[in-house]
């Protein structure tokens, strides 16, 4: 056995030729083609995903950006609306006082103008009386519009109708209740 | 003693030839080789037969050893990798199948020196005339008197040392395993054998193969190497 | 005799290749757990050079044989 057959040296280099292409061919060149087609299948998978990752990352910013424009949009308007708000408060506050006002204003002309024909009458009806009292005591009829005259200028001396200010009318029971108005 | 004598001159003496049909006569190894080649393909044609997109587990097991097998090969021979793969991975599987055909009751062929030799001179053949296509004819002339010219003369010898080696390596170690096994059976009839025939033939064998390959690639790789 | 006492001596050659290759075993055991993560360089250098040194063996071997059988 230590020696070489030429024969069989050329026997075996053929062996071998014919099992290289054999189990190139059934072996080994399937199982790698199978090999790297998954590899290339991952590595594209891979790429694929990376790429939609990007993508995801891209519309989650624009989102993000959008809701805090959003944000920012209805703070503004809240900011609108409060401000609106307080100038309808402020507007709607200052013509009721004013329409209060008025209203004070138009009753106290009221009870001026009630007051003043209220006096005019009761200075009528006094005169009248005085007249009806003067004429039972001199006896005769105080006639004529000259007595007339005189008594009324007399009435007018003793009670200035316009000599009492607007807000002392009724005449004040009790000084604490001095400069009550309405 | 006489029975373990006539075992190893039976041994030394040289293969008994087989007889093909009757037509012509061949050494035992080559009719061993053919039937280990047989049982190979039929058993590739098995295992290939329906490759899946998703790996099956005998699929997962043989995608894993020819994937370790080619990142192996792409390691150790950069680019040019995928022209070399097949044949080394032929040169495994043969002397892996003829390492364990004692296991099935055959002679491995690798006992006969005419085998190894002739894997030996593949080899040879492989890597130098790798370093000629690839470098050239004066790249591959170059090649000799590098990393320097005073290594000329053992670059030269080791054309012949290498295969020499390689053949002698494989040759001594399937022989050594055979005969101290048949000292160990001459010993020891029963169990005790198996332990060794473990170690010896299993071992051994897938140890010797990995040997002769692992040096095949790195003596290739060092020939078609690219000093960039 | 004289040809069983040569190839005693040619089967010495076996020393040196264990005494190699136990050397080279400890310092890949070494290198390795020096730097783990260099483990699969150093185990090809490893058998790269076990292998070789187990050569020498391999040929005391043969030549022992060679010796006893051809004469």
């Amino acid at each position: 056995m230590l020696q070489i057959s030429w024969s069989g040296l050329l026997w075996t280099v053929i062996n071998l030729l014919v099992f290289y292409l054999l189990l190139k061919k059934f072996l080994w060149q399937p199982v790698t083609d199978k090999i790297e087609s998954r590899q290339k299948e991952i590595r594209q998978n891979l790429a694929i995903a990376e790429e939609q990752k990007m993508q995801t990352a891209k519309v989650k910013a624009d989102y993000d950006a959008r809701l805090a424009q959003a944000e920012e949009e209805s703070q503004g308007l809240l900011r609108q609306a409060e401000n609106r708000g307080r100038r309808e408060y402020q507007a709607i506050l200052a013509s009721a006082q004013a329409a209060a006002e008025a209203l004070a204003g138009e009753t106290r002309r009221q009870l001026e103008a009630d007051r003043t024909a209220m006096l005019a009458e009761v200075r009528k009806e006094v005169a009248g009386l005085a007249m009806l009292a003067a004429s039972q005591v001199a006896g005769r009829q105080l006639g004529g519009s000259d007595d007339r005259a005189l008594l009324e200028e007399f009435l007018a001396k003793e009670h200035p109708a316009e000599g009492l200010p607007a807000g002392q009318y009724p005449p004040k029971p009790l000084p604490s209740e001095a400069g009550g108005s309405l | 003693m006489d029975k373990l004598k006539e075992v190893l001159a039976e041994s030394m003496a040289g293969t008994p030839a087989v007889s093909v049909f009757g037509l012509f006569d061949v050494p035992e190894s080559v009719a061993v080789t053919w039937i280990l080649m047989a049982l190979v393909t039929a058993a590739s044609f098995i295992l290939t037969r329906s490759l899946q997109r998703i790996p099956g587990g005998r699929q997962t097991l043989l995608e894993l050893a020819i994937g370790a097998f080619n990142h192996f090969c792409e390691e150790n021979l950069g680019r040019h990798w995928r022209s070399f793969a097949p044949w080394l991975f032929t040169v495994a599987v043969y002397i892996a199948a003829a390492n364990l055909a004692g296991l099935i009751g055959l002679a491995p062929p690798t006992r006969d020196l005419t085998v190894t030799a002739a894997l030996a001179l593949m080899s040879m053949i492989l890597i130098y005339g790798a370093q000629f296509r690839f470098r050239g004819f004066s790249g591959g002339f170059k090649k000799f008197a590098q990393p320097t010219p005073v290594l000329l003369p053992i670059n030269l010898m080791e054309i012949f040392i290498r295969p020499l080696s390689l053949c002698m390596r494989l040759f001594g170690n399937v022989l050594a395993a055979y005969v101290i096994m048949e000292m160990i059976k001459t010993l020891a009839p029963a169990v005790i054998p198996i332990a060794f025939s473990l170690y010896f033939d299993i071992f051994d064998g897938l140890i010797q193969t990995l040997v002769f390959v692992f040096l095949t690639t790195l003596f290739l790789g060092e020939s078609i190497e690219e000093n960039e | 005799m004289t040809l069983a006492i040569g190839a005693a001596l040619a089967v010495f050659t076996g020393i040196g290749a264990g005494i190699g290759i136990g050397i080279a075993t400890g310092k890949a055991a070494e290198s390795i757990a020096r730097q783990p993560e260099a483990a699969d360089k150093i185990r090809g250098t490893f058998i790269l050079g076990a292998a070789l040194a187990e050569a020498t063996a391999i040929y005391g071997f043969i030549t022992a044989l060679a010796i006893i059988i051809l004469k």
